[in-house]
């Protein structure tokens, strides 16, 4: 029974030109979406990895040098591009792309595309991801609105279940009979993705994406449950279709325009996270770290470990030594001052992910952009790493002062490495975490989508079974 | 005896107080004002005291390394020394012009409090050295990036968003219902035009749409300040923006349809004019005028720098067969080759030189691609009304670009001052410092200028959806 009235309504909808009409448009929003989202992704990929060769040429080609100038000189990580861009732009607008590793000083990635993009560009991009929470849900519920509330104000409701049509049966036929036709648009386009994917990504990023495309594709057929969950439970309660189709195009406003921002916002008051003034004190507080006392400390420490008692006739070179450690004490202050701005941004993520109990974008759009990979979590992930590399590299030319410099207390003016050393550090060469991470930090948003569907389950048998046969 | 058209505005704004939709669109929509207004003037407060503070840390600075001049200078004179030799130091032209220079902000406008715009995502302020001309206008990002990409709930957000939700619920059931229950008919008994009868509802509608547009607008420029010429110009803008969507909302009603139909059309709009459009103008602007991503400036800034210090002591050659005046303070070049200031002065006139073409293309197609926005966005009244929003708030493109502007000129200013001192290896004495280039922020542009394509824009789209609706109407099918 319950699949001859999803055949009924889905013929219905199929047949009706202004369905087609709007499955036209959406399935054209969403492919154009796609693939001048892998056009983009395709050519930032490239600038990036070209850019990254350029400054392995950089570092590779220096001339010959003491190993901490080489230090200084540096070397840039280039946040690389997450074949999953073409979906979902996430928030890397909004943190930077290019990140530069040097010693002494830790730095985020800088150079936000959003600084030299347009101020239109705020009102919103065009991605398959915005097509999907915005655009797909309004078709939702225009589809369903008057899925009860119709059939109640044309009274063709009580005839229907004289006939024996059990509620269960109709409530179930009618979710069905919204769902094949919406099928009928996301499996063609989600084809096509497919399909470009497949032409334009490298093999190892497709195998990269392929569980996270899995896994995503879940969150959105998840989240057109839910709207379509809602449609029928207002639409068996509301007093007629058009105070249904008010309610449900209010909640779809609420839910696609005003949660994010209004999230976003209150998260920022409750979890307010480290103002600019208390970074700029931890910045400095780093820079007055005394290395006078590291100088003391050091000494005394080559001199009771060698048994000497004067530098001159010690077997290292104190200055080589200090930087050594001094690195490893300014490193230990800036990640603290970094973890601390990152556990706010994070913090503010997961307050933000809460409100998701009201409306489940704020669920959903989290999940779309860890998995792929374009939320905040990805780039510190990103950043990380890159702090690692530097940290490491930094140091690995710390240790060759130390093993070649002129033992004793002044510092070897005389001492230069060339090209060998050079490229003796390994390029910065990052790897991009593993779907479970990506869902990993998304508890939360995991949870509330979970009760949105349990909870509607129960609510729409619930609600068809009370509910009102005849107009009121 | 009044005129038909008022008697029907008065009937219908007698009807529009006992509607239950009306009032609770108005409620949400004063609501959502009121919390707009404290939002914005949060964010301005947070930014005018970070810009005040970081003023206050670099007078500070400033005039305590003029002291410190000053003292050093003393002890050199009681002891008899001649003040031509410095160390590093505040009387080191390298130190003061290379190394401390000077950190410039600029306070947010008043009326960044009604509409962010842009202002939340540029640096709160630049370090301005000589020798450092490719760093400027990079610093660490301190705002969450979560909500920079969901965007303020600013005065503007309400009045782009919100305000044609409220439009479209005052004039979707124009006349829909009161046809499918027959009422219509009964009413065109009376001897009243049905032009008249529209345009009386429509009256009524725009009437109650203007007053709360006007209440939003007043409050939010009594709390931001703002000027009466910008409010009056901010206030028109709205008007045509609201009155467009009432518009339109008339003209669908035209149709004759049921006010679900109505309502879904509607819908149908807002998010195709409101959201998909614009999103996919900026898309297009981006495809046709691609600009080269900034780790290809990286890069090339990279590259130009390994082969300026490559290159030994030839950048100091070039920069001083540039400038000859140089060549003459300096003197003997081998030795001023020494100098490491001098040498990075050198090379930073090589750096930028060879930067300069991925500058001017970026420049370029950045350029084009906001020209593209703006005349191909404005079939979009969203765009326009966002575009004269941050126009007049001075948050938008063009404010932003005559404020980084101010700051390259002032770091010419300042590398034009500190390089000869470096150059004739002068020192910087306490009486130099006052002679030292100050910064003046760019002035706020009006915005009025930039404001009119936007109006006319407006005033044009409003103009055909009512005509449309006046037009229409009449041949709507007979109820």
């Amino acid at each position: 029974m319950t699949g001859t009235i999803a055949r009924k309504e889905a013929a219905e909808t199929l047949r009706d030109g202004r369905f087609r009409w709007a499955a036209a448009a959406v399935l054209v929003l969403l492919t154009g979406a796609l693939i001048s989202g892998w056009i983009h992704t395709d050519r930032l990929a490239d600038q990036h990895a070209e850019a990254a060769r350029a400054d392995r040429d950089v570092w590779t080609g220096q001339e010959e040098k003491n190993p901490h100038s080489a230090a200084h000189f540096g070397n840039y990580a280039f946040k690389p591009v997450t074949p999953l861009l073409a979906v979902d732009r996430g928030v890397t607008a909004y943190t930077g792309v290019a990140l530069f590793m040097e010693g002494h000083a830790i730095q985020d990635a800088r150079y936000r595309p959003a600084e030299d993009a347009s101020a239109s560009a705020r009102l919103g991009e065009l991605t398959a991801a915005a097509v999907l929470q915005w655009l797909v849900p309004l078709l939702v519920v225009l589809l369903t609105f008057g899925a009860f509330a119709g059939e109640r104000e044309r009274g063709t409701l009580r005839p229907l279940l004289s006939q024996g049509v059990s509620r269960r049966a109709l409530a179930g036929g009618k979710a069905l009979g919204a769902a094949a036709p919406l099928a009928l648009i996301l499996i063609p386009a989600a084809i096509l993705g497919a399909v470009a994917m497949a032409l334009f990504a490298p093999p190892e990023a497709a195998a990269w994406s392929a569980p996270r495309v899995g896994l995503l594709a879940l969150v959105y057929l998840a989240y057109f449950a839910v709207f379509v969950g809602v449609s029928l439970l207002v639409s068996a309660l509301a007093r007629s279709p058009r105070s249904a189709l008010l309610i449900l195009l209010g909640f779809w406003f609420a839910n696609g325009f005003i949660a994010p921002r209004l999230a976003a916002d209150v998260a920022e008051r409750v979890h307010p996270g480290l103002t600019a003034e208390a970074f700029a004190e931890g910045e400095a507080a780093v820079g007055d770290l005394s290395w006078d006392d590291l100088t003391v400390r050091v000494t005394e420490q080559i001199l009771t470990e060698e048994g000497v008692s004067t530098l001159d006739s010690a077997s290292v070179n104190m200055p080589a030594v200090r930087l050594y450690e001094g690195e490893k004490m300014e490193t230990e202050a800036y990640r603290a001052l970094f973890e601390q701005l990152a556990d706010g941004f994070e913090g503010q993520g997961r307050v933000a992910q809460a409100g998701a109990i009201v409306a489940p974008l704020l669920a959903v759009a989290p999940l779309s952009t860890a998995l792929t990979g374009t939320d905040y979590r990805h780039h510190r992930h990103f950043a990380d790493a890159a702090e690692a590399y530097r940290y490491g590299y930094v140091q690995a030319l710390n240790q060759n002062l130390i093993d070649n410099a002129a033992p004793g207390a002044t510092w070897d003016r005389e001492y230069v490495v060339g090209e060998e050393v050079w490229a003796g550090i390994p390029a910065f060469d990052y790897e991009a975490p593993s779907a479970g991470w990506a869902l990993g930090g998304h508890g939360l948003a995991l949870g509330f989508l979970g009760l949105w569907l349990v909870g509607l389950a129960f609510a729409v048998p619930a609600a068809v079974a009370r509910m009102p046969l005849d107009p009121r | 005896m009044p005129s038909p058209l008022f008697t029907v505005a008065r009937t219908e704004a007698r009807l529009l107080r006992a509607d239950r939709t009306a009032l609770w669109s108005t409620l949400i929509f004063a609501a959502a004002t009121a919390y707009a207004l404290t939002v914005g003037l949060d964010l301005r407060a947070e930014r005018t005291e970070a810009a005040r503070a970081i003023l206050a840390a670099d007078v500070e600075r400033w005039t305590e390394g003029q002291a410190e001049a000053d003292s050093i200078e003393q002890a050199m004179r009681a002891e008899g020394l001649p003040l031509d030799s410095y160390e590093w130091g505040p009387r080191s032209p390298y130190a003061v012009g290379m190394y401390y220079g000077r950190d410039v902000t600029t306070e947010p406008t008043p009326l960044s409090a009604l509409a962010v715009g842009q202002a939340d995502l540029y640096p709160a302020s630049h370090q301005i050295t000589a020798g450092n001309r490719v760093a400027t206008g990079t610093s660490d990002a301190l705002t969450s990036p979560l909500r920079l990409a969901a965007g303020s709930f600013d005065l503007a957000f309400v009045l782009l968003y919100l305000l044609p939700l409220l439009a479209l619920a005052l004039g979707y059931d124009l006349t829909a219902s009161e046809r499918e229950r027959g009422t219509l008919r009964l009413v065109l008994a009376q001897p009243v035009p049905r032009r008249t009868l529209v345009a009386g509802k429509l009256l009524a509608r725009g009437g109650l749409l203007a007053v709360l547009v006007i209440t939003a607008t007043v409050a939010g420029f009594v709390v931001a300040g703002g000027g009466p010429g910008r409010w009056a110009l901010w206030t028109v803008a709205t008007l045509l923006y609201g009155l467009f969507w009432l518009g339109l909302a008339a003209a669908v009603d035209a149709r004759g349809r049921s006010a679900a139909a109505n309502a879904v059309v509607l819908a149908v709009c807002w998010l195709g004019l409101g959201v998909v459009f614009p999103a996919a103008v900026t898309l297009l602007a981006g495809q046709v005028h691609p600009a080269p991503t900034r780790a290809a400036f990286v890069a090339a800034t990279r590259t130009a720098e390994a082969d300026a210090s490559q290159r030994g002591t030839e950048p100091l050659s070039e920069f001083l067969a540039d400038h000859p005046e140089m060549a003459e303070a300096v003197g003997d070049e081998e030795a001023a080759a020494e100098s490491f200031a001098v040498m990075a002065i050198a090379r930073d006139a090589v750096v930028a030189e060879a930067v300069e073409p991925v500058v001017a293309q970026f420049a370029e197609q950045r350029a084009r691609q906001t020209a593209f926005v703006r005349t191909v966005g404005a079939l979009s009244p969203s765009v326009l009304a966002h575009a004269a929003f941050l126009d007049l708030a001075g948050t938008g493109d063009a404010q932003q670009r005559r404020s980084l502007d101010a700051v390259e000129v002032y770091q010419d200013e300042w590398r034009a001052h500190f390089e000869p001192l470096v150059f004739a290896d002068t020192p910087f004495n306490a009486a130099d410092y006052p002679e030292a280039p100050q910064f003046t922020p760019a002035p706020e542009a009006s915005g009025a200028r930039q404001t009119g394509g936007p109006l006319l824009g407006l005033a044009l789209a409003m103009a055909v959806v009512l005509g449309l609706a006046v037009v229409l109407h009449p041949r709507a099918p007979a109820p």
